[in-house]
């Protein structure tokens, strides 16, 4: 076990596992990323079917979530935790006070790294050198105290503290950061505009990017109102937006108009803008005309090729037409002077049924139904539109910043405020000449600060006072 | 007539004619042209500066869309850092040997780019790319400066006969080590601000503070290589020419991930660079 802590405790391992996610990240760069661009992860891997046969096997071309990326983080992490808790205590020593040895007596005596004087005390009877010398000091910020014949200067010593908090925050950051990504989600819930829908696994289009510990979606309702396909904000046009809000109960948590950069946020939620489009609701009916299910279909308004905006789709539920599929386009009837596509009120139906056969498209106007299949009838109630948002589910965010901000913080102080220590003693030589003999220690061991201590010395001391640093 | 151009052009020809005069000076020990060089070069910034309001204010944003404007501001950084420095230690004069010309090449290479203005995207428009963008210069700026001084102390080592006799004048080789050290903790220090601003504006923009783009993931190795200087200079007492050649080495990570990356692979962060 002192082995294994030893090793963990090792700068060369640290070291190590620093180059080594630095090497294997260079990797993740080389080989394409899955999760940025499959397709052209996709084609890279047929280009290159050799390199291929290697790089897969070791998780390359998804190399930020691979086993080896995560026991590299993993090491790093206890590392990381190991050199902490080492810090912590190397600080609580150095933040301390300090007693005056018999070797820094010696020291200061024979090995000084500052020297004012030789000062003759009958010429200058009235001044105590040392004790301007501590006053000159507690100007500088310092904070002296005095033990015998040594006056101990010391300031920042709290700064010993930065670099272990630095390094516990680091700690706190990987495990937060791995414990957001088990369970976080992401996807791209729909929402029709002047309607709503709930936060469920249902009603998300397209996959999921979901953590394997994720618990489950808020079950809160989502609503979408008043689109603007141009929102101009501080005097630019920030593109499509719309006012969404998150229920619950009927009562509103949070709303607000949702566009780049101004998502709407509520507990662990955030909800950004994405693409918007078109919302036909359809129904299904009985042949008296009630309504045996209701759904909206979702056409992007990107898609517009030859026949029309779409194709927009639509798995029937209710009664015997359980599990058909509905297929729609919007015609296009023209074109405007800027290209822009006018579209038809109408809709091109085509309906597949379980055994595999369509049905010829049929136009059917806004308010109109056509009979499917005996006795099941679709009617297309009417027009909408409809916002697609991004709904991430991750309650580390707010946590991941405050350590950012913090290591940030603690990584400044430890530039900025490296603890200092300053000693000084009075050495006589029996003939009525004094010096003062200074040791300095800042933590950063800066070849400057001694020239520091020599500048606070001279102002302390009479001009004829020679102030000197010492190389020893 | 537009004044945009001529403001480039006034400052590139002030660095260039700057750069010369303070090689030359310096070559031939000659103090008053070395000074001459310095403030010629420093001068360059006037206008430069001048052109930067002009296109701001046409293009209603800051240098850093597109390649022009990415880095001609780098260029005016390296000049701007040349100024401090010797305003705060004269006898670190040296590092003109280096940055100067250096942003005249910046400069120029700007210069053959496409110059044409880029508009600021809903997605960019928000505050923390000022926050994030100006980080991002300043980390550059301490570490060019870093790199400099790492690369002052590595051919003063080996400098002999008249190149020696030019470069006694600087500070002692420890100073400059500790400058060197100093400049690469504070540009750490704003390079960490730059990737906390640019995850905390992804998650704002995208919804995801962090998606293993390109640029995001060199911006992280480039974080990891300096902390590794840190490292084995804090806790293995690395000092003079090893960390000298860490800190030369360094320099060319940082590069490529600001300048280098957007160019060579698609990313989400391509439009600053690229400008589309």
């Amino acid at each position: 076990m002192r082995a294994v802590l030893r090793l963990l405790r090792s700068p060369k391992l640290a070291l190590g596992l620093v180059l080594g996610v630095a090497a294997y990240s260079v990797l993740g760069t080389v080989f394409p990323q899955e999760s940025l661009d499959p397709a052209k992860a996709a084609a890279w891997q047929l280009a290159h079917p050799g390199v291929t046969a290697v790089a897969r096997p070791l998780g390359m071309f998804a190399a930020f979530g691979s086993p080896v990326f995560f026991a590299l983080i993993g090491l790093l992490t206890v590392s990381t935790a190991v050199c902490a808790w080492a810090r912590t205590r190397a600080a609580r020593r150095s933040s301390g006070a300090q007693p005056v040895t018999d070797h820094l007596r010696e020291r200061l005596a024979r090995r000084p790294r500052v020297v004012a004087g030789p000062i003759n005390e009958a010429a200058h009877p009235d001044v105590s050198p040392v004790g301007a010398i501590a006053n000159a000091m507690r100007k500088a910020g310092y904070r002296t105290t005095i033990e015998g014949d040594v006056v101990s200067a010391t300031r920042s010593l709290w700064g010993a503290w930065a670099s272990p908090v630095f390094h516990w925050l680091l700690v706190g950051l990987f495990v937060v950061i791995s414990l957001g990504q088990m369970t976080r989600a992401e996807g791209r819930l729909p929402i029709p505009v002047g309607g709503g829908v709930i936060d469920a696994t249902e009603n998300y289009e397209g996959p999921i990017d979901r953590g394997a510990l994720y618990p489950g979606h808020s079950g809160l309702e989502l609503r979408a109102r008043d689109l603007q396909l141009k929102t101009v904000v501080d005097g630019m046009d920030r593109g499509e937006s719309a006012i969404v809000g998150l229920y619950r109960s009927g009562t509103v948590l949070a709303e607000r108009r949702i566009y780049p950069n101004a998502p709407l946020r509520w507990g662990a939620l955030l909800v950004h803008p994405g693409k918007w489009g078109y919302a036909p609701l359809l129904a299904v009916e009985d042949t008296a005309g009630e309504a045996v299910a209701t759904a909206y279909s979702y056409i992007d308004q990107s898609a517009v090729t030859s026949d029309g905006v779409g194709p927009g789709g639509l798995s029937l539920t209710g009664g015997a037409v359980q599990g058909w599929e509905v297929g729609l386009t919007i015609p296009i009837t023209g074109r405007d002077a800027k290209g822009v596509p006018t579209l038809a009120r109408s809709l091109r139906v085509t309906v597949t049924r379980p055994n595999g056969t369509v049905s010829p498209p049929v136009l059917v106007e806004e308010g109109q139904r056509i009979e499917i299949a005996p006795g099941a009838w679709l009617r297309f109630v009417r027009r909408g539109m409809f916002v697609a948002v991004s709904v991430a589910d991750d309650w580390s965010v707010p946590w991941i910043y405050a350590l950012l901000i913090g290591a940030s913080i603690a990584l400044a102080i430890a530039v900025f405020f490296p603890p200092r220590r300053v000693w000084l003693m009075a050495v006589r030589d029996g003939e009525g000449l004094v010096s003062i003999h200074a040791v300095t220690r800042e933590q950063r061991g800066s070849p400057a600060f001694p020239d520091q201590v020599a500048t606070i010395m001279s102002t302390a001391l009479p001009d004829d006072v020679e102030v000197r640093v010492v190389c020893n | 007539m537009q004044l945009e151009p001529l403001f480039v052009w006034a400052a590139v020809t002030l660095y260039a004619a700057g750069a010369v005069v303070f090689v030359v000076g310096f070559v031939f020990g000659r103090e008053i042209v070395v000074h001459a060089g310095g403030w010629v070069a420093v001068a360059g910034l006037v206008p430069h500066l001048l052109a930067i309001g002009v296109r701001w204010a046409r293009v209603g944003h800051g240098p850093y869309l597109g390649f022009f404007e990415v880095v001609s501001s780098f260029a005016l950084v390296s000049v701007l850092a040349f100024a401090l420095l010797v305003w705060r230690y004269r006898s670190l004069r040296a590092v003109g040997l280096v940055l100067l010309p250096l942003a005249f090449l910046l400069m120029a290479g700007a210069m053959l780019a496409p110059r044409a203005d880029v508009a600021l995207t809903p997605t960019l428009a928000s505050w923390w790319l000022t926050i994030h963008v100006t980080f991002a210069k300043l980390t550059y700026g301490s570490f060019m400066v870093s790199f400099v001084l790492a690369l002052v102390y590595l051919v003063r080592g080996r400098a002999r006969g008249a190149w020696a006799n030019l470069l006694e004048k600087l500070p002692s080789q420890a100073v400059i080590d500790d400058l060197s050290f100093k400049f690469v903790s504070v540009g750490f220090i704003f390079l960490t601000i730059m990737i906390v601003a640019g995850a905390i504006w992804a998650n704002e923009a995208w919804g995801r503070y962090w998606g293993w783009d390109p640029v995001e993931t060199w911006s992280l190795i480039s974080w990891l290589v300096y902390a590794a200087y840190l490292h084995l200079r804090m806790t293995w007492g690395w000092k003079g020419r090893k960390a000298a050649w860490v800190a030369v080495l360094a320099l060319p990570v940082l590069v490529f991930a600001l300048i280098g990356v957007p160019l060579v692979y698609n990313s989400i962060h391509g439009a600053y660079i690229k400008g589309t």
